[in-house]
C-alpha cells in the first residue's frame, strides 16, 4: 500500500498514532497488491444488531479488507446493511477500550493488568457473597442466555440474569409465551397480504426479511404499513396508514370486531385451538371499528377493509408480530401484544405457510460436563417473577431498566455488564448513572461506553468479533424460513489490543475466586459438541460458512394424541390470560388509552425508531456511518409541517425539546437542543427522532453530542405485566431556538 | 543577493505567511482548503486567473507601447516584460500548489489531449512564459536584436489567444450555465488590459516612490486613460452580463446571476467589484490630477478584478446542479477561503512584488532602479 | 466487445446506504469519501404524501464531459463503456470535478478526484460489484447490454427506462426505471 503525502508527513508529526480508517488505497498499486497479496476468506455473523447475518470476512496484508453476505443464510440471503460494514471497521477505531481498566475517579480510568483485575473482581465478589449472599450478584447482557455467564451464576448461587430485552420487547415474548407458547414468525415467502404495524423491517432492519417481502411484492402480494411516520419500509409498501401513535390496540381491537362481527374469522380454528375466545368477545362486542377509527385516526372503512383484506387472503396473510416498535413504547404494549395474537389466530394462519409458522433450529450438541454440587438460590433481585413485585415479567428476560432502585435498596451489591449499555439505551440516564453506587461494577463492553466511563469500577474489553471465535447459532427466529440453519464465527483477524474473549474472562475471574474447572473444556471444544449432532465439524463451518439442516419444519399445529398440544395449559391459543388478571385487569386485552398525551400547540409525544445506518448505541461513534448521517442530517428530529408552521420553526432550524422527568416523587426538568426536519411524512401530533444518537461517553470522539436521544426524556419506569419501559408515555414540549 | 529594503518587510511577511500556507496544503492536501465536491474550484484558481490574466494584459499594455510607437508609453516596455513575468510566476505559484499532483504534469506532454482547455492553457501559457523569457533577455543584451520583431510579433498572437483560452476554460462548460458560452473569453481580455494596466501602473509608480522620486507624470496618465477605457467598457459589459442572466432562459444562470447580485455574493459583488473596483476608480480616474491619483485607482481595481475573479469562479458553481428532477438539497452550495487561501492569495501578491523589485535592481528596466543601486545589471542579465 | 451499463430502480430504494458502505469498503475509502449517494425527495401532503429515493452514481457517460477536459487523458473511456481514472497520469486539476453534471466525483487525500469504477473486475469474473450484490431490496442489475440474454439486458425490456439529466447530452450508462413504469 503506498502512504499518501498527506498520511506520510502527518505519521511524522504523530509518530505512532493509530489510524482510525485505512488511508485511501491508490487504485492502480492497490489492483498490482491484490494480485500479489494472498486473500483469505473467513466466515462469521455480524455483530452489527442481534440479526446475526452470516458473512464473509476477507483478510489481506492481516487486515480487514471487506465483507460479503452468505448467500445461504436466509438471515441476509447474501446480502448485509451498512452496520455491518461501519461496525467491522470499527475494529480499528482508536475509541476501544485496549486493555483492562480500574477506575481511579470519576470518569478516570488507569490501566489494570488482567491477573491484578481478576484477583481484586475475586477478592470483592467473595467478600460480598460471603458478607450478604450471592443474590446481590447480577449478571446483565444484551442477547439471550450466555451460558458460560450463567454457569458462574449457577455456581455460586446468583439468580438474577438480566437481559437487554426489557428495553427492547418484553411485551411481545410474554403474551406470546403466555397466550401461545411459542414466537411464531411470519412467513413472507408465501404471503399473499402483509399488514405491518410498528414493525419497520427496512429501518429495523433485518435484511432476509426485505428480500423476502420485496419478493413477495414482485409476485403481487399487497403490503400494508401503519406507523405514525412515513418509514422505510412504507416507501415501499402499496399503502400507509399514519395512525396516531399510542393506539394500535384500538387499531388491532377493531380489527377482530371486524373480523368477528361479519364472521369473516376462521370459525374452524377458533374452535378447535383457542380457548378464551367468548371473553375476548364479551369484552369487546362494542369496540366497532368506528369506535377504533375515533380514537386511530385511521377511517373505520380502511379498518374494516383491511379486515376484509386480511380474511380474503388468510391463511397466506398476517399481521406482523412486530418487534421493538409498539412493544417497549406504552402502558398498553402488553395488550397491543395479545391483540396482534388474536388478530392472528382469527385469521387462523396459526402454523400455516403465508401465515405464522415457528422458528426452524437445529437441534445442537452438547458438552458433557461432569455435574457440579450447586447452591439453592434466592429470589431474582429486579424483581421478574417475584410475587409482590412483577409476578408476570419473565424470568429468562428480567427488568434491566431499574437497576439503580435496586442497588439503592441493597438488592444488588455487584453488577456485571456484559455487552450492554444500559446508560444510553435504557431510560434516564442521569438515574442510570447512580448504577456506579454499587460495591463492584464490572463492564465488559469492547468501547468506552457511557455505561464504562461513568460507571464500571473495572473495564475487561472483550475480543473484537472479528478477533474471536464464537459458539454456534442458530438463525432462526422473527422471520420464517423452512429449514434450520446454523451459523458461527472464527477468529478473521489477530487480536489488535490487549483484550480476552468472554470464556477466558470467566476462567479468569473463576480461577481467582479459587473455583476449579468450572469451565473444563476451550472454545473449541465446546463448538464441536454443539456441531456434532448436525453432523458438522469446526473445519466444515469454517469451509462452508452458513450450514442448513435439511429437516424442514412443517405447517402443522402441534398436537398430541389428538388434542393442541402448544405448551400452554390448555394446549390451545389463549386469548386470555390468568395471570394478567392482577390489580383489576382483565386477562383479555381491552381499549386502555396512553397514560399521557399531549394538549395545545407545543406538546407533542415523543416517538422514535432506528434508522437504516445505525444501531442502538453502538454504532454513533463509527467514523463511516456517523459520515452517512453528515451526508444526510440524520440526527434531525422529525416534525409534521402544519405543526412546525403554527410555531414558527422552519427546516433545519434548532429548537429546544423539553420534558419532565417524574422518578419516586422525584421530578426534575430535561432540556436539549436539536436540528428540526420538517416533513409531510409523520402524523401532528408526534415528533420522531432517530434512536441512534445522543451519545455522551466524552471518549467516543465521532459521536459525542451529536443529536438527542428518546431516553434522555424517559423517566425509569417498569411497565407491570412484561417489564417494558413504556418510553413513548412521553409528552414533550417544542419551542423554537435555543 | 538584492540589498533588503525597509518597505519589504510587508511582501516579506506575505510570503512568509504564503509559505506557511504551502506547506498546510501541501500536508492536509484538499482539506486545507475551503473548497468541496460542490465547489472545487477555489480563490486559489480565481488567484490564478487573476495573476494569469493581469499578466497577459501587461504583457498586452507593453505590446502596445512598442507597436504604437508614443514616447510616454516607451519607458513602460521594459518593465512590462518583467512584471508580467513576475506576475505570470505569482500565478504558476499559485495553481502549482492548488494541484494536487503537479509532478504528473509531464502527461500534459506525454498524454496530451487537445479538446482540453486545461491543456491548452498549460500549452499556451507555457510559451508565453518562454516567449516572456526570450523577451525580457533581449531587452537586456540585445534590444535591437531583428528577431525580436518576429518574437514579439507571435508574443501578441499567443497573449490573445492564450487570455482567450483562460475565459474558454470557463465558457466551454455546458453544465455551468454562468459561464457558458462566447461572453467571458472577451470578457476576461478585457479585463485583463484592465488590470494589467492597473498593475503596471502600480508598478511604475511604487518603482517611482522607492527611488524618491515622482512618477513619470505622462506615463501615469497615459496608463490612467487606458484603465479608464478599459474601466468604462468593463462597467458596460457588467451591466450586459447582469441584464442578460437575470432575464436569460436558464434558471440556472438567472440564479446565479442573482446570487451574484442580491445574494450571498452581493455585498462582495456591489462594495469591492463594482463600488471599488469599478465606480471609485472611475470617479478617480475621470477628473484630471497627477500620478498619486492614477496609483489609487490603480490599487482599486487590482483589488475589485481580484474579487471579480473571485465572484465569477464562485457564482458558476454555487447553483447547485440539477440530478434528479425536483430534488435541492441547499439552495445555494457555500465555500469560504481557509487561512491557507488567503495565506496563499497573499504570498503571491508578496511574490510577485519581490520579483519585480528584485528584477529592477539587478536589471536595467530603465525605470532608474538599476543605475540607482549600482551596476549589476548587465552582467546579470546574461545569466537569465 | 461488451457494453456495461446499469438499471437502477429506485422505487425499490429504502435508503439503507448499505450500497455506499460496500463500495468504500470494497475500494477502501475513507468516510467522506464514497461513490454512490442517495438524493431524497418528499411529494405531496399529509396524509397523501410519498418518499422518493434515487441512487446516484457516476453514470459512465457515453459522452463524458469529464474525459473531455482532462488535459491529459487522465480520465478516459474504455471500449467496454467504462470511464476510469488513472492515478498516475492525474495533476488534480479538479476540472473534470466541475465538469460532471452528476457531481459525482470526489477528491481523495492525495489530491485525485474518485468515483465509482463500475467494478470491472467483477463482472469479468460473472459477479456483481458491492453495490449490487449487498442490496437487500435488489435495487440495481448491473450487466453486459450487448449481451441480450444478460439478466440486464432483459430487464431494460421489461419496463421503460430513462436517464437522469438526458438533456445534457452526457449519454448516461446508468438507467433508471421509469416510476409507475
Ligand atoms: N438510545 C437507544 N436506546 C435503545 C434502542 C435504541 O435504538 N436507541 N433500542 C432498544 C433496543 S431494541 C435494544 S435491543 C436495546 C439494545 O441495547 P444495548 O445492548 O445496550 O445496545 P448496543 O448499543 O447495541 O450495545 C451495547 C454495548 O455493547 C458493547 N459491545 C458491542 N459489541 C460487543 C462485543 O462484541 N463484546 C462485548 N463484550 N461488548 C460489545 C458496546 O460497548 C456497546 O456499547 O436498546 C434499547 N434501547
Ligand atoms: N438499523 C437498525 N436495524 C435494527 C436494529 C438497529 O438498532 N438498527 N436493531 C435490531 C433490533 S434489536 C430490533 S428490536 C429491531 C427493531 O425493529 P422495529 O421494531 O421495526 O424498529 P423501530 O424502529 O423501533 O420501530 C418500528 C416503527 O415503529 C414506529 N412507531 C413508533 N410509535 C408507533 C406507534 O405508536 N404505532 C405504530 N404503529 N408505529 C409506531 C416507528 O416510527 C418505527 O418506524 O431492529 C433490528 N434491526
Ligand atoms: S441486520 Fe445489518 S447489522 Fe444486523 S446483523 Fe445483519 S448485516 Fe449486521
Ligand atoms: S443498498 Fe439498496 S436499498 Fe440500500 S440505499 Fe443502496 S440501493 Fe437503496
Ligand atoms: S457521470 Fe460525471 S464523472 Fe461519470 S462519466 Fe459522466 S461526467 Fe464523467
Ligand atoms: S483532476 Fe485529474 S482526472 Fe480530473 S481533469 Fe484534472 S487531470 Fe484529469
Ligand atoms: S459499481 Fe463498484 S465502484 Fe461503482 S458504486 Fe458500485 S461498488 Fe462502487
Ligand atoms: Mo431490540
Amino acid at each position: 500500500m503506498l502512504i499518501s503525502r498527506r498520511t506520510f508527513l502527518k505519521a511524522g508529526a504523530l509518530a505512532g498514532a493509530a489510524c482510525a480508517v485505512p488511508a485511501a488505497f491508490d487504485f492502480p498499486a492497490f489492483v498490482r497488491g491484490a494480485a500479489e497479496q494472498p486473500v483469505t476468506k473467513i466466515p462469521s455473523t455480524c455483530n452489527g444488531c442481534s440479526t446475526n447475518c452470516a458473512l464473509w470476512v476477507y483478510v489481506k496484508n492481516g487486515r480487514l479488507w471487506k465483507l460479503e453476505g452468505d448467500p445461504k443464510s436466509m438471515k441476509n440471503e447474501g446480502t448485509l446493511c451498512a452496520r455491518a460494514y461501519g461496525v467491522a471497521a470499527d475494529v480499528y477505531n482508536p475509541d476501544r477500550v485496549t486493555q483492562p481498566m480500574k477506575r481511579t475517579g470519576e470518569g478516570q480510568f488507569s490501566p489494570i493488568s488482567w491477573e491484578e483485575a481478576f484477583r481484586e473482581i475475586a477478592g470483592k465478589l467473595t467478600k460480598i457473597i460471603d458478607k450478604d449472599t450471592a443474590s446481590t450478584v447480577v449478571w446483565m447482557a444484551h442477547g439471550g442466555k450466555e451460558t458460560y455467564a450463567q454457569m458462574l451464576l449457577d455456581e455460586i448461587g446468583a439468580a438474577t440474569y438480566i437481559t437487554h430485552y426489557s428495553t427492547c420487547f418484553t411485551s411481545k415474548t410474554n403474551a406470546w409465551d403466555k397466550m401461545v407458547g411459542n414466537q411464531l414468525t411470519a412467513d413472507m415467502n408465501r404471503a399473499k397480504y402483509m399488514l405491518f404495524a410498528g414493525r419497520n423491517y427496512a429501518g429495523g432492519i433485518m435484511p432476509g426479511a426485505m428480500r423476502k417481502i420485496m419478493r413477495a411484492k414482485d409476485r403481487g402480494a399487497r403490503i400494508v404499513v401503519v406507523d405514525p411516520r412515513l418509514c422505510e419500509l412504507a416507501k415501499v409498501a402499496d399503502e400507509w396508514l399514519p395512525i396516531r401513535p399510542g393506539t394500535d390496540l384500538a387499531f388491532f381491537l377493531g380489527i377482530a370486531h371486524t373480523l368477528i362481527s361479519e364472521k369473516l374469522y376462521d370459525e374452524k380454528f377458533v374452535r378447535e385451538y383457542v380457548f378464551g375466545f367468548e371473553e375476548f368477545w364479551n369484552a369487546n362486542r362494542h369496540f366497532t371499528a368506528e369506535k377504533a377509527a375515533e380514537i386511530c385516526d385511521i377511517p373505520a372503512a380502511r379498518i374494516r377493509g383491511i379486515a376484509r383484506e386480511l380474511a380474503k387472503n388468510a391463511p397466506a396473510a398476517f399481521l406482523d408480530p412486530g418487534y421493538h416498535g409498539l412493544h417497549n413504547h406504552y402502558a398498553s404494549s402488553t395488550q397491543i401484544a395479545q391483540a396482534n395474537v388474536i388478530v392472528n389466530a382469527l385469521l387462523g394462519n396459526f402454523y400455516k405457510h403465508g401465515g405464522l409458522m415457528p422458528a426452524a433450529a437445529p437441534r445442537f450438541g452438547k458438552l458433557a460436563l461432569p455435574k457440579r454440587l450447586q447452591p439453592e438460590k434466592g429470589e431474582r433481585a429486579d424483581g421478574a417473577g417475584v410475587n409482590n413485585e412483577y409476578p408476570t415479567v419473565e424470568t429468562s428476560r428480567g427488568i434491566a431498566q431499574h437497576m439503580p432502585d435496586m442497588i439503592a435498596a441493597g438488592k444488588v451489591k455487584a453488577l456485571f455488564i456484559y455487552h450492554f449499555n444500559p446508560l444510553r439505551t435504557a431510560p434516564d440516564p442521569e438515574y442510570q448513572k447512580k448504577i456506579v453506587t454499587a460495591e463492584l461494577v464490572v463492564s465488559i463492553p469492547v468501547d468506552w461506553n457511557e455505561t464504562s466511563v461513568h460507571t464500571a469500577h473495572y473495564i475487561l474489553p472483550e475480543h473484537y468479533y472479528l478477533e474471536r471465535m464464537d459458539a454456534p447459532k442458530s438463525t432462526g427466529g422473527n422471520i420464517a424460513y423452512d429449514y434450520p440453519q446454523a451459523v458461527m464465527r472464527f477468529p478473521a483477524l489477530k487480536p489488535l489490543h490487549n483484550t480476552k474473549h468472554l470464556l477466558d474472562i470467566l476462567k479468569g475471574i473463576a480461577q481467582a475466586m479459587k473455583i476449579d474447572d468450572l469451565y473444563p473444556f476451550t472454545l473449541e471444544e465446546d463448538a464441536a459438541a454443539m456441531l456434532k449432532p448436525l453432523g458438522a465439524t469446526l473445519d466444515s463451518m469454517k469451509e462452508n460458512g452458513c450450514l442448513e439442516v435439511a429437516e424442514a419444519v412443517k405447517p402443522e399445529f402441534p398436537v398430541k394424541d389428538g388434542r393442541p398440544a402448544l405448551t400452554t395449559t390448555t394446549g390451545k391459543v389463549e386469548f386470555t390470560v390468568g395471570a394478567f388478571k392482577l390489580h383489576g385487569r382483565m386477562g383479555v386485552p381491552v381499549w386502555t388509552p396512553p397514560l399521557v398525551s399531549p394538549k395545545g400547540e407545543s406538546e407533542f409525544r415523543l416517538i422514535h425508531g432506528k434508522q437504516p445506518w445505525h444501531s442502538h448505541s453502538v454504532t454513533s461513534n463509527s467514523p463511516y456511518l456517523m459520515a452517512v448521517t453528515k451526508s444526510y442530517n440524520g440526527s434531525r428530529m422529525w416534525m409534521n409541517r402544519s405543526r412546525a408552521d403554527k410555531l414558527g420553526i422552519r427546516d433545519g432550524d434548532t429548537v429546544t425539546v423539553e420534558a419532565k422527568i417524574e422518578h419516586r416523587g422525584e421530578a426534575r426538568a430535561v432540556s436539549k437542543k436539536v436540528a428540526v426536519k420538517v416533513t409531510e411524512m409523520l402524523h401532528p401530533e408526534c415528533v420522531w427522532v432517530p434512536s441512534g444518537y445522543g451519545n455522551f461517553s466524552p471518549r467516543q470522539k465521532v459521536g459525542y453530542q451529536q443529536g438527542v436521544n428518546y431516553n434522555d426524556f424517559a423517566p425509569a419506569r417498569v411497565e407491570p405485566l412484561s417489564g417494558g419501559c413504556m418510553v413513548q408515555e412521553v409528552i414533550v414540549t417544542v419551542r423554537k431556538g435555543g | 543577493m538584492p540589498k533588503f529594503e525597509r518597505w519589504m518587510a510587508l511582501p516579506g511577511v506575505l510570503v512568509l505567511a504564503g509559505l506557511a500556507g504551502a506547506v498546510n496544503k501541501l500536508i492536509y492536501g484538499e482539506h486545507a482548503l475551503g473548497t468541496t465536491a460542490a465547489v472545487p474550484w477555489g480563490s486559489l484558481i480565481a488567484g490564478y486567473v487573476f495573476f494569469a490574466a493581469a499578466a497577459t494584459g501587461a504583457g498586452l499594455i507593453g505590446a502596445f507601447a512598442h507597436y504604437s510607437g508614443r514616447p510616454a508609453l516607451a519607458s513602460i516596455e521594459k518593465p512590462s516584460l518583467f512584471l508580467a513575468l513576475s506576475m505570470l510566476l505569482a500565478g504558476f505559484g499559485l495553481i502549482g500548489i492548488e494541484l494536487g499532483n503537479p509532478l504528473n504534469m509531464i502527461y500534459i506532454v506525454f498524454s496530451p489531449n487537445l479538446q482540453s482547455g486545461i491543456w491548452w492553457m498549460g500549452f499556451l501559457y507555457s510559451i508565453y512564459m518562454g516567449l516572456l523569457m526570450v523577451e525580457c533577455y533581449f531587452s537586456q543584451v540585445d534590444p535591437a536584436n531583428k528577431n525580436l520583431k518576429f518574437v514579439s510579433a507571435v508574443a501578441v498572437v499567443n497573449k490573445i489567444a492564450a487570455v482567450c483560452n483562460l475565459g474558454a476554460i470557463f465558457a466551454l462548460i455546458a453544465t455551468r450555465p454562468f459561464w457558458h458560452g462566447f461572453y467571458f473569453p472577451l470578457y476576461i481580455l478585457l479585463t485583463a488590459v484592465l488590470s494589467g494596466a492597473a498593475a503596471l501602473a502600480a508598478a511604475m509608480w511604487l518603482s517611482a516612490r522607492r527611488q524618491g522620486r515622482e512618477a513619470d507624470g505622462e506615463v501615469m496618465a497615459a496608463l490612467g486613460r487606458i484603465m479608464l477605457a478599459a474601466l468604462v467598457v468593463t462597467a458596460l459589459a457588467n451591466a450586459g452580463k447582469v441584464f442578460l442572466g437575470l432575464t436569460g432562459g436558464d434558471p440556472a444562470l438567472r440564479e446565479a446571476t442573482a446570487a451574484m447580485v442580491s445574494g450571498p455574493l452581493a455585498l462582495r459583488f456591489w462594495a469591492l467589484e463594482v463600488g471599488l473596483g469599478l465606480l471609485v476608480p472611475l470617479a478617480l480616474l475621470a477628473k484630471a490630477g497627477g500620478g498619486q491619483r492614477v496609483f489609487r485607482a490603480a490599487v482599486m481595481v487590482l483589488i475589485g478584478v481580484f474579487f471579480m475573479r473571485l465572484d465569477f469562479v464562485m457564482a458558476g458553481q454555487m447553483v447547485p446542479q440539477v440530478v434528479v428532477e425536483g430534488v435541492q438539497h441547499v439552495l445555494m452550495h457555500g465555500y469560504t477561503p481557509t487561512w491557507t487561501e488567503w495565506a496563499l492569495t497573499g504570498g503571491a501578491v508578496g511574490a510577485a512584488t519581490l520579483l519585480f523589485a528584485f528584477s529592477e535592481t539587478r536589471f536595467d528596466l530603465g525605470t532608474g532602479a538599476t543605475a540607482a543601486r549600482g551596476k549589476a545589471g548587465g552582467t546579470a542579465a546574461a545569466r537569465v | 466487445m461488451a457494453h456495461y451499463a446499469m438499471l437502477i430502480d429506485a422505487a425499490r430504494c429504502t435508503g439503507c446506504a448499505a450500497c455506499r458502505l460496500a463500495c468504500q469498503m470494497q475500494w477502501q475509502l475513507p468516510p467522506d469519501v464514497f461513490f454512490n449517494r442517495l438524493e431524497f425527495r418528499e411529494a405531496g401532503k399529509y396524509p397523501d404524501v410519498k418518499q422518493e429515493i434515487v441512487p446516484v452514481q457516476c453514470m459512465h457517460c457515453d459522452n463524458p464531459p469529464c474525459a473531455t477536459v482532462c488535459p491529459t487523458k487522465a480520465t478516459y473511456k474504455r471500449a467496454d463503456g467504462l470511464v476510469l481514472i488513472d492515478h498516475d497520469k492525474c495533476i488534480g486539476c479538479k476540472y473534470c470535478v466541475v465538469a460532471c453534471p452528476y457531481d459525482v466525483r470526489q477528491m481523495n487525500d492525495r489530491g485525485i478526484p474518485e468515483k465509482c469504477r463500475f467494478c470491472a473486475g467483477f463482472i469479468e469474473k460473472g459477479e456483481q460489484p458491492p453495490c449490487v450484490s449487498t442490496c437487500m431490496n435488489n435495487v440495481r442489475v448491473f450487466g453486459d447490454l450487448d449481451d441480450p440474454n444478460s439478466e440486464l439486458s432483459k430487464k431494460m425490456k421489461e419496463k421503460p427506462v430513462y436517464q437522469l439529466a438526458a438533456e445534457k447530452g452526457t449519454k448516461p450508462r446508468v438507467f433508471y426505471v421509469k416510476r409507475g413504469g
